[in-house]
Formats: C-alpha cells, sequence, structure tokens
C-alpha cells in the first residue's frame, strides 16, 4: 500500500446479509486531492463511507487512514477528520450552536470565535442560536457541514455534501470544498451524484459500481485526457471501417448513419487521417468529441441498469 | 480523556428532555398520592392489624420517616415504576440514538466506542439513582412536613412482628435501604442499557427490559423453578427490606449485594463488547 495515500482501500468488501455491497473496492486518495466518488444508488458509495469512517466493519480488505487500519486511526489523528455521512441528525431540542460546541468538545474543544467562523461560513450565523428542531432540511445539511469544520480537519470525508441544498447553497458548498483545499490544502473526498459537482470540483473522480471502481483517475484523464470519440465522414465508409479495425491507434471502430466512429488518441487524428488517404479514400471530415463526464457515466452505467444491486 | 465531555453530553441531554422530568413527575404524584392516602386512611392495613388489639403504642404510628418506608414497600415504586422509567430512558439511550441517527453523529467524531458506551452506562447509572434518591427525600421531606418527626415502626417480612426503631436509626435503616435501592436500579439501568444495543428501536428496547424484569418476577411465583430463585436479578432488588429490619443480616446483604455487583457489571460488559463490534447503519 502506498505510505503517501490519505485514503487507501485495497480488495475491500462488505457485505450485508447475502448482499455484497462491496466487492473488492480499490483506490486511493493523494494529500491535496479532490476525490469525487460517483455511481447509482446501491453502487456502494455510503457502505466506503461507513467502513472509511468506523462505523461498519468491513468484510474483507483494507481500509487505511493515513496509513493506519480505518477502525483503528488514533484519536489524535482522529482529530483531523471532519466527516458528514447520511442524513444530518442533531439534537433538535439544543441550538446550532450548541450543538456544534458539544461535539467540538469531543474534539478537544474550540473558542466561541471559531464556532462564529464555522457558522459564518456554512451560513448560519443568524440562526446559530435557533433550537436545530426549527431550521429546514438544508440548514441542517450546512449545520452536518460546519460540524465537520470543527476543529480544523487535514481531511474531509462527505456523503453527498449539496445533497438536498438550494442552486446556491450548492455553488456556497462548492466553493467552500474548493477555498479549503487551496487555502488550507484540505483533502476532500466525497461521494456525490451531482456529475458537475465532480467536473467543477474534483481533481479526481471514481466511478463505483456494484461495489468495485470501474473507471477511476484524474478527471481530465477521464473526461479525454487520453481518447476521444472521432465521428469519420469519408466517401466509403465500408472500407474505412474495415482499414480502421485493423489500426492499431483506433479503438472500438463502428458504423455509423454517417460514417464511421472510432476512440483514439488526440494526437492519432492526423495518424488515422493519413492512413485513409494512403488506402485511397476520400476524407471529408474528421470531427473528435471529447466525453463528457455525464456521457462516460452513462456508458458506463449502462449495462448495469438492469443488475440488481445493494441497498446503500 | 472524552468520558468527563460524553458524560457531560449523556447528562446535559437527560436534562433537556422533557421525560425526564415527566419521570420525576410520575414519581412526585406517587409520593403525593401515598401521602395524601396515608393522612387520609392512618397507617396501612398490615400495620394496623399487626398493631391491633394487642399492643399499647405510647406516641403516635404516622411520623415523616414512615412515608419512605411505605413508598419501598409498596412494590408498585421500585419494582415496577421506576425500573418502568429507567427502561424507558435506556431506551432511548442507545437505541433511541441509533433510530435518531444522533449516535452516527457522535461516532464520527474522534472518539472510543469504549467511552461512548461508557458515558451512557455512568448516565444511566445517575439517572436510576437520582430517580430512587428523588423518592427517598421527597417521601421524607413530605412525610416530615405532613406527619412530623417521630421513631419509626418496622413490620418484619420474616413473620408477624414489628419493631420499633428510633428516629435516628430509622434514618440511618432508612439510608442504607435506599442506597440499596439504589444500587439495584443500576443492575436495572445495565439490563436496559444492554437491550438498548441490542435494538435499534427505544421502544422495542424498553419493553424487552421491562418483560425481563416480569418474566424473571413471574419465575419466583413458580415452585419449579425455586432453585434458580437464589441467583435471579428480581430477588436481589429486594434486598433493601434488609436494611428495613431492627437488625440487619450483613452476611445476607452482603451476598445481594455481590449478585447486584454482578448484574450491573456483567450486562455492562457485555453491551461493551456487543457495541465495539456493531455495525451503526442507522
Amino acid at each position: 500500500m502506498s505510505s503517501e495515500a490519505v485514503i487507501e482501500t485495497q480488495g475491500l468488501t462488505k457485505r450485508y446479509g447475502r448482499t455484497w455491497a462491496l466487492r473488492g473496492l480499490d483506490m486511493a486518495v493523494g494529500p491535496g486531492q479532490i476525490y469525487g466518488l460517483l455511481g447509482p444508488n446501491g453502487a456502494g458509495k455510503t457502505t466506503a463511507i461507513r467502513v472509511l469512517t468506523g462505523l461498519i466493519r468491513s468484510n474483507g480488505g483494507q481500509a487505511r487512514l493515513f496509513g493506519r487500519p480505518a477502525g483503528s486511526v488514533p484519536v489524535r489523528k482522529r482529530h483531523c477528520v471532519g466527516v458528514m455521512v447520511e442524513e444530518p441528525a442533531f439534537y433538535g431540542y439544543l441550538s446550532g450552536r450548541h450543538n456544534l460546541e458539544l461535539l467540538a468538545s469531543l474534539s478537544g474543544g474550540v473558542s466561541r470565535q471559531q464556532i462564529d467562523e464555522v457558522l459564518e461560513l456554512v451560513g448560519l450565523a443568524d440562526r446559530g442560536n435557533d433550537r436545530v428542531a426549527t431550521y429546514s432540511h438544508g440548514m441542517r445539511r450546512r449545520l452536518y457541514l460546519a460540524q465537520a469544520l470543527v476543529p480544523r480537519p487535514e481531511l474531509l470525508i462527505l456523503d453527498e455534501p449539496a445533497s438536498g441544498l438550494d442552486p446556491r447553497g450548492q455553488v456556497e458548498v462548492r466553493n467552500l470544498l474548493r477555498k479549503l483545499n487551496r487555502e488550507r490544502s484540505v483533502t476532500v473526498f466525497m461521494s456525490t451524484h451531482l456529475l458537475h459537482e465532480v467536473e467543477e470540483l474534483c481533481t479526481h473522480v471514481a466511478v463505483l459500481l456494484n461495489g468495485q471502481v470501474v473507471a477511476g483517475g484524474p478527471v481530465e484523464d477521464l473526461l479525454g485526457g487520453r481518447q476521444v470519440r472521432l465521428e469519420v465522414l469519408t466517401n466509403n465508409p465500408q472500407r474505412a471501417l474495415q482499414i480502421l479495425r485493423g489500426y492499431h491507434a483506433a479503438d472500438e471502430a463502428r458504423s455509423r448513419r454517417k460514417g464511421v466512429e472510432v476512440y483514439c488518441a488526440p494526437q492519432a487524428v492526423a495518424d488515422i487521417n493519413e492512413v485513409l488517404v494512403g488506402e485511397g479514400l476520400r476524407v471529408f471530415g474528421l470531427i473528435p468529441h471529447r466525453e463528457t463526464l455525464e456521457q462516460l457515466y452513462m456508458r458506463l452505467t449502462e449495462e448495469d441498469e438492469a443488475t440488481p444491486t445493494a441497498d446503500n | 480523556m472524552k468520558l468527563r465531555q460524553l458524560l457531560t453530553i449523556e447528562l446535559h441531554k437527560f436534562r433537556a428532555q422533557r421525560g425526564t422530568y415527566a419521570s420525576y413527575a410520575v414519581l412526585a404524584a406517587l409520593v403525593g398520592l401515598i401521602v395524601w392516602g396515608t393522612w387520609r386512611y392512618g397507617p396501612p392495613h398490615q400495620l394496623q392489624s399487626a398493631l391491633g388489639d394487642q399492643f399499647v403504642v405510647g406516641g403516635k404510628v404516622l411520623t415523616g420517616p414512615l412515608i419512605p418506608l411505605l413508598l419501598l414497600e409498596f412494590p408498585v415504586a421500585v419494582h415496577v415504576l421506576i425500573p418502568l422509567l429507567i427502561a424507558v430512558a435506556t431506551g432511548g439511550l442507545v437505541a433511541g440514538e441509533k433510530q435518531a441517527g444522533t449516535l452516527r453523529t457522535i461516532l464520527i467524531r474522534p472518539v472510543r466506542r469504549a467511552a461512548v458506551l461508557g458515558a451512557k452506562l455512568t448516565a444511566a447509572w445517575i439517572h436510576a439513582a437520582g430517580l430512587v434518591v428523588f423518592v427517598g427525600v421527597l417521601s421524607l421531606l413530605l412525610g416530615y412536613l405532613v406527619f412530623g418527626r417521630g421513631d419509626l415502626v418496622v413490620m418484619s417480612f420474616h413473620g408477624p412482628s414489628f419493631s420499633i426503631l428510633a428516629e435516628p436509626q430509622a434514618l440511618s435503616h432508612l439510608a442504607l435501604a435506599y442506597g440499596l435501592a439504589v444500587v439495584a436500579m443500576m443492575a436495572v439501568a445495565s439490563l436496559g442499557v444492554l437491550l438498548s444495543v441490542l435494538c435499534d428501536n427505544p421502544l422495542t428496547a424498553a419493553g424487552l427490559t421491562v418483560a425481563v424484569l416480569l418474566v424473571l418476577q413471574s419465575l419466583r411465583l413458580i415452585p419449579y423453578f425455586q432453585w434458580l430463585q437464589p441467583y435471579l436479578l428480581t430477588e436481589h432488588i429486594w434486598a433493601y427490606r434488609e436494611a428495613l429490619s431492627a437488625t440487619i443480616n450483613w452476611s445476607e446483604l452482603g451476598t445481594s449485594l455481590s449478585y447486584l455487583a454482578a448484574y450491573i457489571a456483567g450486562p455492562g460488559l457485555i453491551a461493551m463488547c456487543v457495541f465495539w463490534r456493531q455495525d451503526v447503519r442507522c
């Protein structure tokens, strides 16, 4: 296992009764990364976070935080980890501020000023003294994020942090996480359903399906840094398809209504043109398309749609 | 050490919850009813018939210390009502927090599970002790207020006899009896916390705690299970009665205390082991 990774899992498995929620999860989150965990409902995202935060025990494999097994990270190191997992839950009969003070006391305590700062950060400065029972769902989620920020974390593990927030709230949370990452070098590991959130915020992403990572790495690489979808328009599509199927730099060549489609590296586009022209074909157009995260996600999850999955 | 902070949180929750005040209100009402009933009716029937035609007692039978004694002898208080209130409170301690999700909020903080449950157990014991001491102190105060000072006539539990304890002696016997009742209720609290750890629903946990106590009580009534009787929690809950005798059998008291200590520690340790490995999915 890498000694540099802040979070690392190897062959992590978790079973609820007969249902496997994690089937050998492998991933590594480096320091300073904003790592997004994507996947449909039941893919195992929340289960992975539960294991990492010690709420549940895995059935096999390894999960490590700061190089230590997730279940036995020393308490003093856990002070550096801010967590929000699943729905927010607070003592409704206490104020937001009082809830934060009680929870912060378990992390060695924080000053009143720090509580004020955090409430300000999450946009609850004017409602901090109200009872949580009077909060809306969105406000509770903001308070949930606030508790993860006291005391100052080095690592944030967040389960759908922007879920349940209004559009402005979602933007504010993204900006806040970006700011924490940039200014305080906070590593962020978050699960989400919001693809644009990952595209805008994350440096790295893993797509989880049936408890396994099916695609992962730097977001730029996944979004066409390695391959583009190339639309090839020629006078003889059948012949072009034959040629490209045998050409090493082109993957998944297939016939389309208007021509041929292949996946290739961006720098291979000129080579493909040369090969086709060299074979005597007239090339009318070579149109490269970079795959969006949404297209990638849909392509990866397409085959999996009908497969029964674990309860998250 | 996080235990102190966690205990502060637990006790704060008890203070902030209406249910806690409702529990004390119910007990206060019970004490009030017993004082009022005694004032209107006179000494309890058993005491009246024991004294009846055979003795002439100088002074008065109805005195302040008699009320806390009646509360202990009145089985509904120590054997039903207080255990029920403890069961409701302990049900909420773990199962209730699992259901509400607040247990998750605590466990994602940098705390050890042992400290979390240790704080909950301690809070449950303090709550149990608080209920018993409240009944004792309130009944004594109301007793003094209504009936004034005086000696205490104590019925024997072993036969048709009674003793008269001078007031200072009566107070020390009552203090010991209530102390033993505290220990007994702490054992009930431990059982309640164990069942709360095992359940995900606070009502189920509370109901199960009461059900277990009722089953154990029922076993006392079935001759076939007589051999089991010396080991049952419900048998040793009665240990406080020994302190109400004029001459205390310290050996018997020691044995009961040992069993109660085991009933406090045993379920607590089992709860700790289960909680340590338990998946928190709620």
